[in-house]
């Protein structure tokens, strides 16, 4: 087993401060020795099975399909696991790992907050301690999630540096990692930056395309002709992508478009402007400017607000294997909508980027042909964002009852 | 003469704990920056640091990060910072190194900052996070070609074989050493395990040593006596030009007197 491998193509690598070096060797080492070992794997099904809520359903979006009059339209509905998304996949394995690993201490960083809030659950079960870093900005718009990760138990710690965003959360977990690693693990939450992380995670996360592969034979007797996913960092779409590499099904990773290309508030890196760069400690694509200074972002969905990208998505999209496009905010929305008036379903707003493309996309292809997309996450987390939109009067009047009914209690 | 010789020459003739300082390039403004450099060499310093400012300083703590976003808010450029440094280089010689990240060299494109170094008349690098294993973009190959330092930086987390690998990437006459763990700007305990492995990199890495990461003050600076051959002043120095910008001084009066003061 070759686990120095660190890089994708001439992407990820492992660009860290040498403070960090043992960190990282003891990390890669453990991963490696336990991701193979029999009862290690027990344990993290055991997990899958009765924490997680797994297999998730492959589900037939049968109205849909017959709307939009092209191919058969199936969702992944990673939305139904536990804290609402994919991402407990990922925190669940590396919490089980770093208990293994005898540590006694998590640490996320968090943009939406929902990794931070996987995070804490994780941590919670497993009876480690937890510290989730977030941007200042990010936690006054995301009072949900902070509020969430705290009664799990996790101390949410606001970053003030920079921009006070996701990028900025990053950066400090990784230096409070640097001040306390012999009993901390720094669990990142998607599959991006340093090796063993981009590819630990993609490990992690490849039980959604392992059971989209299996149900989707014992269904259709057949591969599908599309997979269609989100891509913030990526962990969503590698975790679909990655069993299917070698078959012959194309793959599709959607952007956060915001307001549009043309615009300055968008997170299109692959299927726009996105160079190469050596930024938190990988190479891949970011959007920076000509100095190599990480731009701001912008997307409805704040976990698709990040300048970079998962450096094995950077190399298969060179390689052509990855084709990616990005949808705007209002489409995002009208997708939203749809699922939920048509399916009784509420995606999250990242995965209704997928969404808007494979409606795009279905009423093109014959019958016969199968997309399958990944709702990584669901949307009941995004009301205080799609609640003004969907039925703004009401809305604002419920928020201001429920600020006088507090009052009232508190005075 | 420049680079290596310069460097060279200075820990080999000038006696005693030399002195590094830094300075973001473009803070608080680009104007200041450049005074700041020659004020920092005509009050004693024996090398100056000088960062080009970047977004994603990862081993970086909030003063040098603050003064980074500032410096990106004032839209200084790597171009800006270079032709200051050009500028600066007419008034005095004292050796000039560049801090660095990986991505505003690699934006910039590393053969051509190197390049451009040399014509200016700059004196090496230093990169926190370019580990010796990434070959990809290999600074310290193409910093000896030029007579560059490339100078390497040694943790006290990392193992005594590491040190030697690490130290042995560049010619760079020096490494510098992280006095402690975590990132810049915290207050540092010269203990006797530290001044053991400064006496330990030194041993193993054949080199002269500066030892940096939370060094303020004279005392601090006494006590590498002996061990370290030069100590690094960082976040100390932005601090203070912070007070100074807030009392209404004038910061770089205030260096050259902290610096006169560290150096008397």
């Amino acid at each position: 087993m070759n686990y120095k491998k660190r890089h994708f193509g001439s992407y990820g690598g492992r660009y860290i401060p040498e403070v960090l070096y043992p960190a990282f060797e003891e990390l890669e080492e453990a991963y490696f020795r336990l991701k193979d070992d029999p009862d290690f794997i027990a344990e993290l099904i055991y997990l899958q099975k009765h924490y997680i809520g797994r297999p998730t359903p492959l589900y037939f979006a049968e109205n849909l399909t017959s709307d939009l009059g092209g191919a058969k339209l199936y969702f992944k509905m990673e939305g139904l696991a536990h804290t609402g998304a994919h991402k407990i996949n990922n925190a669940v394995g590396q919490a089980l790992l770093a208990k293994k690993m005898g540590k006694k201490r998590l640490i996320a960083e968090t943009g939406a907050g929902q990794h931070g809030l996987a995070t804490a659950a994780a941590a919670a079960k497993m009876g480690l301690e937890c510290d989730v870093f977030m941007g200042e900005v990010d936690m006054a718009r995301q009072h949900p999630n902070v509020l969430g990760m705290g009664v799990f138990g996790a101390r949410v710690i606001p970053v003030t540096d920079g921009s006070r965003t996701l990028t900025d959360a990053v950066n400090a977990a990784l230096k409070n990692w640097t001040e306390r690693v012999s009993d901390t693990h720094y669990l990142l939450g998607s599959a991006l930056g340093p090796h063993p992380y981009p590819a630990m995670v993609r490990d992690f996360q490849s039980v959604i395309g392992e059971e989209v592969k299996k149900d989707i034979l014992e269904i259709e007797g057949r591969l599908p002709d599309k997979l269609i996913a989100c891509v913030g960092g990526g962990s969503n779409s590698i975790g679909l992508f990655n069993t299917f590499l070698n078959d012959d099904v194309e793959l599709i990773g959607v952007e956060a478009g915001g307001e549009g290309p043309d615009t300055q508030k968008h997170a299109i890196r692959m299927s726009g402007n996105g160079r190469i760069g050596i930024v938190q400690a990988y190479k891949s694509y970011f959007l920076q400017d000509d100095n190599g200074s990480l731009k701001t972002t912008h997307s409805i969905s704040a976990g698709l607000d990040y300048a970079g990208i998962g450096p094995e998505l950077a190399h298969l999209a060179d390689e052509g294997r990855i084709k990616f496009t990005h949808a705007i905010d209002s489409e995002v929305l009208d997708a939203v909508k749809m699922t939920a008036r048509r399916e009784g379903i509420l995606p999250a707003l990242e995965s209704a980027h997928a969404l808007a493309e494979a409606f795009k996309q279905a009423p093109k292809l014959s019958g016969d042909s199968i997309i399958v997309v990944n709702i990584s996450g669901r949307g009941d987390k995004d009301l205080f964002i799609t609640g003004p939109y969907f039925d703004g009067k009401n809305w604002k009047a419920f928020l201001q009852n429920e600020i006088k009914r507090l009052s009232g209690e508190t005075s | 003469m420049t680079g290596i010789t310069r460097l060279e020459k200075l820990f080999k003739d000038t006696p005693g704990v030399k002195l590094m300082t830094h300075v973001v390039g473009g803070f608080p403004d680009i104007q200041t920056s450049k005074k700041l450099i020659i004020e920092m060499a005509n009050s004693g310093s024996d090398i100056i640091e000088v960062q080009l400012p970047f977004s994603d300083p990862i081993a970086d703590g909030p003063v040098i990060l603050a003064a980074n976003y500032t410096a990106l808010k004032n839209d200084v450029r790597t171009s800006d910072v270079l032709s200051m440094l050009e500028e600066v280089r007419k008034e005095i010689e004292t050796p000039l190194l560049v801090m660095s990240y990986m991505n505003p060299l690699f934006a910039y494109g590393f053969e051509k900052f190197f390049d451009k170094m040399v014509s200016i008349g700059l004196d090496g690098v230093i990169i926190p996070d370019s580990p010796p294993e990434e070959k990809d973009d290999d600074p310290a190959a193409l910093c000896d070609e030029r007579d560059l330092a490339y100078v390497p930086l040694i943790a006290p987390t990392i193992g005594d074989k590491r040190i030697g690998q690490v130290a042995a990437v560049s010619k760079s006459p020096f490494v510098y050493a992280v006095l402690r763990l975590g990132v810049t700007g915290k207050a540092t305990n010269l203990e006797d395990d530290l001044l053991d492995y400064i006496d330990t990199i030194r041993k193993l890495s054949g080199k002269y040593v500066a030892a940096g990461f939370g060094i303020k003050d004279k005392s601090q600076l006494e006590k590498l006596k002996g061990h370290a051959d030069c100590g690094v002043i960082g976040s100390a120095v932005i601090r203070l030009i912070n007070k100074s910008i807030e009392e209404k001084h004038d910061p770089v009066k205030a260096v050259g007197e902290y610096i006169r003061e560290l150096t008397s």
